[in-house]
C-alpha cells in the first residue's frame, strides 16, 4: 500500500510490517539525528476521541477515489457501508432501529485499512 | 491507530513550541472538517534534550479550547517509557519489576517436591516473561550506548529466573545457575536479537529512515 502511493510512509499504525517498535525505533532515531545537528525535539501526542464510530463514509469515499482505486471497488465500499441501522439495548428496553451514516464496524477485519486510508489526507497535508 | 505525534527539531524552545502550536490548532481544524475531534485532555508534551537542567516550558492550547500541557519527567507512549535523554532507565526499570512480580507469582505454581519441571519453568520463562522485560530493547541496545544500568537490571531479573527455574540456593553464582537452567546470558541474547533486529529492518520497504 505505501510502495503504491496509497499511504504516507510517516503512517505506521494499522499496517504490516510497521510495529510498535518500529515507531519507537523512528522515533528515537529523529531525536538523535536531531542532537547531531545540536537541536532538541519536542513532540506533541495526541489522540482522536471515538476514532472507529466517528468515520464518516461520504469522507471515506472521497478518500478511497482520491487514493486511485477503481470505481468498482468504491461503489463496494460504498454499498457495503449504506443501509447500516443501530439499536440500542438496555434489560427489557429496546429502541427503534435508525439509520447510522458513521462508523466503520470495531469488529471489521475491513476497519484498519479503511480508517488508515480515511486519515491519508490528513497526514498528506504539509 | 488513532493516536497522533507532531514532532518539532529546533535550537529555540521557544521557537519548537509556537511551530508546535501552530501545528496543533491547523491539524485539529482539519480533523474537525474530516469529522473527527481531538481529545485535548489526553494530549501530551515532551522534550527530548542532552541539556542537564532543561526548561521544560508548557504550551497553552487554549486558542483550541485545551488546557496548559506541562511535560512529565517521564513519557508513555506505545508502551515504551520515554525519559528526556533517552538513556531508558525507568523503562528498564518498570518491565524488569513487572518480569519479577510476574516470577513471584509463578512460584505459586509449584514447590519442592511437585509441581512443574525444570524444563517447564525454562519454557515459561523464555516464552511469557522474557519477552515482556526486553520489549523494546532495540531503542536503547546498540553500539556506543551507555546501558550498563539497564543491562543490570535485567541481570539482576534473569538471575532471580534462573534460581526459580534451578532451586539453588540464592547465594549461588548467576553465571553458574543461568547455565544449569540452560538460558543465555541476557547481553548476548540482547546481540543475537539485535543482529536480527537489524536484518528486519532492512528488510522493511520505504521505511522513512535516514542514517545519523
Amino acid at each position: 500500500m505505501t510502495a503504491n502511493g496509497f499511504l504516507d510512509p510517516n503512517q505506521l499504525g494499522g499496517i504490516r510490517q510497521r510495529s510498535t517498535t518500529d515507531a519507537g525505533v523512528y522515533l528515537t532515531h529523529i531525536i538523535r539525528t536531531g542532537w547531531l545537528r545540536q537541536c532538541h525535539t519536542s513532540v506533541i501526542a495526541f489522540d482522536i476521541a471515538q476514532f472507529f464510530p466517528s468515520l464518516n463514509h461520504e469522507f471515506l469515499s472521497i478518500c478511497l477515489k482520491k487514493v486511485g482505486l477503481n470505481t468498482n471497488v468504491v461503489g463496494f465500499f460504498n454499498s457495503y457501508h449504506s443501509n447500516h441501522s443501530t439499536t440500542y439495548t438496555w434489560n427489557n428496553f429496546s429502541s427503534p432501529a435508525f439509520n447510522t451514516n458513521i462508523s466503520v464496524g470495531q469488529s471489521s477485519a475491513l476497519s484498519p485499512i479503511l480508517s488508515t486510508i480515511y486519515l491519508t489526507p490528513v497526514i498528506k497535508i504539509d | 491507530m488513532d493516536d497522533g505525534l507532531l514532532i518539532s527539531q529546533e535550537k529555540s524552545y521557544s521557537l519548537s513550541s509556537s511551530f508546535l502550536l501552530f501545528s496543533y490548532n491547523i491539524m485539529s481544524k482539519i480533523l474537525i472538517d474530516a469529522g473527527l475531534v481531538m481529545e485535548h485532555s489526553k494530549t501530551e508534551l515532551f522534550h527530548f534534550t542532552r541539556a542537564h537542567h532543561p526548561p521544560n516550558p508548557s504550551i497553552d492550547l487554549s486558542s483550541v479550547g485545551g488546557p496548559v500541557i506541562s511535560p512529565k519527567p517521564i513519557w508513555q507512549y506505545l508502551g515504551f517509557y520515554f525519559d528526556c535523554r533517552l538513556n531508558f532507565n525507568y523503562h528498564t526499570h518498570f518491565y524488569a519489576t513487572k518480569c519479577l512480580s510476574t516470577l513471584s507469582t509463578m512460584k505459586m505454581l509449584d514447590n519442592s517436591s511437585r509441581g512443574l519441571l525444570p524444563i517447564q519453568k525454562r519454557l515459561l520463562y523464555r516464552t511469557c516473561i522474557l519477552l515482556i522485560a526486553l520489549y523494546g530493547f532495540q531503542l536503547w541496545f546498540f553500539k556506543g550506548a551507555p546501558i550498563v544500568k539497564n543491562i543490570t537490571e535485567l541481570k539482576k531479573m534473569q538471575q532471580r529466573a534462573a534460581l526459580w527455574i534451578t532451586g539453588a540456593f540464592r547465594t549461588s553464582l548467576s553465571e553458574g545457575i543461568e547455565a544449569i537452567a540452560g538460558l543465555i546470558p541476557i547481553t548476548l541474547h540482547l546481540c543475537k536479537l539485535n543482529g536480527r533486529h537489524h536484518l528486519h529492518y532492512v528488510s522493511i520497504p520505504h521505511m522513512p529512515l535516514t542514517p545519523y
